[in-house]
């Protein structure tokens, strides 16, 4: 079955030529081309195209697939669109027998195909966890992304926030004045909910921590930011925001690599100039990927080091230093790993031991940890002409969450905040999404 | 005329080429190529020796599909144990002539019983496990929908061989002293005759074209299954942020 849901709506070339993106006409050429460079700096990608026995291991693995049942929507089926050119190109085999092999030469009609599909990928890599092989279906997306950009073919919606983080350092184009009038007004929130002078500094030279929010904690999910600045004030840290970058999050990754290396330079540079000590990055998913697993590789004078602010709050509980009173956080909570949180980079027990302190009633949903499904939003997908297609991917995370029966569900990453409350209400429950540093702010005993 | 009297040795000596420096290319060339960026899956092997283990570990068990469904695993983990024993048993039976349970007291006439009834129950229980991975394949809806042609040609080779084998060994089975020459001879890149069975030489002839199918298909799996497992249980220590 097809799906019939509208695609995302294509940047036009001038949207990326402000972002310093030349075009490729020839297609055949620049498949090939790309394909030939990228499997020589990844050599994942030749030996997913070379290595699949297509067991099917992977396809009711795929909250893609369970939610919209269309094969293309399986890691395997996926991974076949761009497998068949690689095999026309780059095999013997398939070049010689294309119809035994299933090989197919490039043209318009497959890239429509990739542009459909490769933009319904979630980049999860869930599949990866569950195949025989190994094989990660998001390198495989994310060669795909990267080779349409190059012909042209990027989602205005994921174009407009890298235009953003290149103008602004956020994706939301949130401009310094607007910051330093939400600062002020978070700041005032504080001293009214707490009676204490709690601060959020902004570009305060010679500070320990700069710390890297996701910008929507300026706006949309403002009790994470000053739950962070409670925990910062309680132990005592001396940190501050930069106006030059307020995102952890790095949309580069989604669709091309230059601006996911300019991102991870942006901070450090912006550290540098802060005589910081540290970088504590906020709750993001596919940025703390970047940061984590990336950052050494693509940032060559990167000089200090990169915390998670959750690897933080986590060795504060454990020592003592954050006193936090559950009572506060009465109803029962459930916890949704992100994608790149947990199977990606390795924050797995650390927010389920803030929880235990943070909540009375904390209930591990079915699966989780690195088996958690997907949200339905991962690598970007969170554009409002493909809302059908969304909630389809989020199905699954859905029917995870109704099971546990929890009315709060924590979910550290803005995308997932941004996907889940729709979802949440699509599906009708009611449940609320929150971030952990929402809990650990309201469970902290100043 | 001497090509034409010798052909399935030309063909067998052609196969086993093909198979050796096409599966040397293209595991030198795996190794060759970077990979920049680590994709490394959490929790992840705290040092290089853990995750040989799990690499190890995870290859042989096929552990990640366990998780995704016990039938499929038991399709493709039990088709793979079959396999594994009777390619065993070849090794052995035809090195050895079929001698070799004598080392456990047998006569020689018990060892080459012995050794003939195995081959046989390994060589139904191989045929039964393709029809089953043929079957489910055609079954399965979703698993039809991502097939290729290829799957079904390898599945149908393999039905081919086990098929072959099995026919030959009802028939009488072949005189293991004279397989054993002909293979030792070939590796030593003499030609000699190909022992005089008709199921043979078809068995023969099959497997001449998987060997050659090997390096070119889906069948790398086989090699390239370590590669892509050590990518994704890498070590990614944390203190390497943290310096």
């Amino acid at each position: 079955m097809k799906t019939d849901q509208p695609q995302p709506f294509m940047a036009d070339e001038q949207d990326l030529a402000s972002l310093g993106i030349s075009l490729s006409r020839d297609v055949e050429a620049t498949v090939t081309g790309m394909i030939e460079k990228m499997r020589k700096t990844r050599k994942t990608l030749e030996l997913y195209m070379e290595t699949c026995t297509h067991c099917g291991a992977c396809i009711s693995q795929c909250h893609a697939y369970l939610g919209t049942q269309d094969v293309n929507n399986t890691p395997v089926g996926r991974a076949e669109l761009m497998r068949k050119v690689y095999k026309k190109y780059f095999t013997s085999a398939g070049k010689a027998f294309p119809w035994l092999f299933g090989a197919q030469k490039v043209s318009p009609e497959v890239l429509q195909e990739w542009y459909r599909y490769y933009y319904q990928c979630n980049e999860c890599r869930r599949c990866a966890v569950f195949c025989p092989n190994g094989i990660d279906t998001a390198e495989i997306t994310i060669a795909a992304r990267e080779i349409l950009t190059s012909l042209g073919q990027v989602p205005k919606f994921i174009a407009g926030v890298a235009k953003n983080l290149e103008s602004y350092g956020n994706n939301m184009g949130i401009n310094p004045l607007a910051l330093k009038d939400m600062v002020d007004f978070l700041e005032e929130e504080l001293r009214e909910e707490t009676g204490q002078n709690i601060r959020i500094p902004l570009d305060e030279e010679g500070a320990e921590v700069l710390y890297n929010p996701s910008s929507s904690d300026l706006f949309t999910n403002t009790d994470n930011l000053m739950g962070v600045a409670k925990i910062f004030h309680k132990v005592g840290v001396s940190w501050t925001l930069s106006h030059k970058v307020i995102e952890t999050a790095n949309f580069g990754l989604f669709f091309h690599e230059p601006i996911m290396r300019a991102h991870a330079e942006r901070v450090f540079a912006a550290a540098r100039e802060l005589k910081v000590k540290k970088v504590v990055a906020g709750e993001c998913g596919h940025g703390w990927r970047t940061w984590r697993m990336f950052a050494q590789t693509l940032v060559e004078d990167r000089f200090m080091p990169i915390r998670h602010i959750i690897e933080e709050v986590d060795g504060w509980v454990a020592d003592g230093v954050i006193k936090l009173d559950p009572t506060r956080n009465p109803d029962p909570v459930t916890y949704h790993d992100p994608c790149n949180l947990a199977r990606a980079a390795g924050i797995i027990e650390e927010p389920r031991r803030i929880l235990r302190q943070a909540v009375v009633d904390f209930r591990e949903m079915e699966p989780n940890g690195n088996k958690n499904f997907c949200c339905g939003a991962g690598s970007g997908l969170l554009m409002d002409e493909t809302l059908k297609i969304r909630m389809k991917l989020g199905k699954v995370k859905a029917q995870q969450v109704a099971a546990t029966g929890a009315l709060i569900l924590c979910a550290p990453c803005a995308i997932c905040k941004a996907q889940l409350p729709v979802v949440m209400k699509h599906y009708g429950l009611d449940v609320t999404v929150v971030g952990l540093m929402d809990l650990v702010g309201k469970a902290i005993i100043l | 005329m001497t090509l034409l009297r010798y052909w399935l040795q030309v063909i067998v000596s052609i196969s086993v080429i093909v198979f050796i420096f096409g599966i040397i290319w293209k595991i030198a060339r795996w190794t060759a190529l970077g990979q920049v960026l680590p994709v490394t899956m959490f929790p992840a092997p705290k040092n290089r020796v853990q995750a040989l283990v799990r690499v190890i570990w995870e290859s042989l068990s096929f552990r990640p599909m366990w998780s995704a469904g016990r039938e499929a695993w038991l399709a493709a983990w039990g088709f793979h144990l079959v396999l594994a024993l009777l390619l065993l048993g070849h090794l052995v039976g035809i090195s050895q002539e079929g001698r070799q349970f004598m080392a456990w007291g047998l006569s020689v006439a018990a060892s080459e019983e012995m050794s003939a009834r195995m081959g046989m129950a390994l060589g139904a229980a191989l045929t039964l496990w393709v029809l089953y991975l043929t079957l489910r394949r055609l079954v399965i809806p979703s698993l039809r929908q991502v097939s290729n042609w290829e799957d079904y040609a390898v599945l149908v080779l393999l039905l081919g061989i086990t098929v072959s084998g099995d026919i030959m060994r009802l028939k009488g089975g072949v005189d293991l002293g004279e397989v054993r020459m002909f293979v030792a001879e070939l590796f030593k890149l003499r030609v000699v005759p190909v022992p005089d069975n008709l199921w043979f030489k078809v068995h023969l002839t099959l497997i001449s074209l998987l060997l050659i199918w090997f390096p070119l298909g889906k069948l790398l799996h086989s090699c390239g299954i370590f590669f892509t497992r050590w990518l994704i249980n890498r070590p990614s220590p944390r203190e390497v942020m943290s310096k």
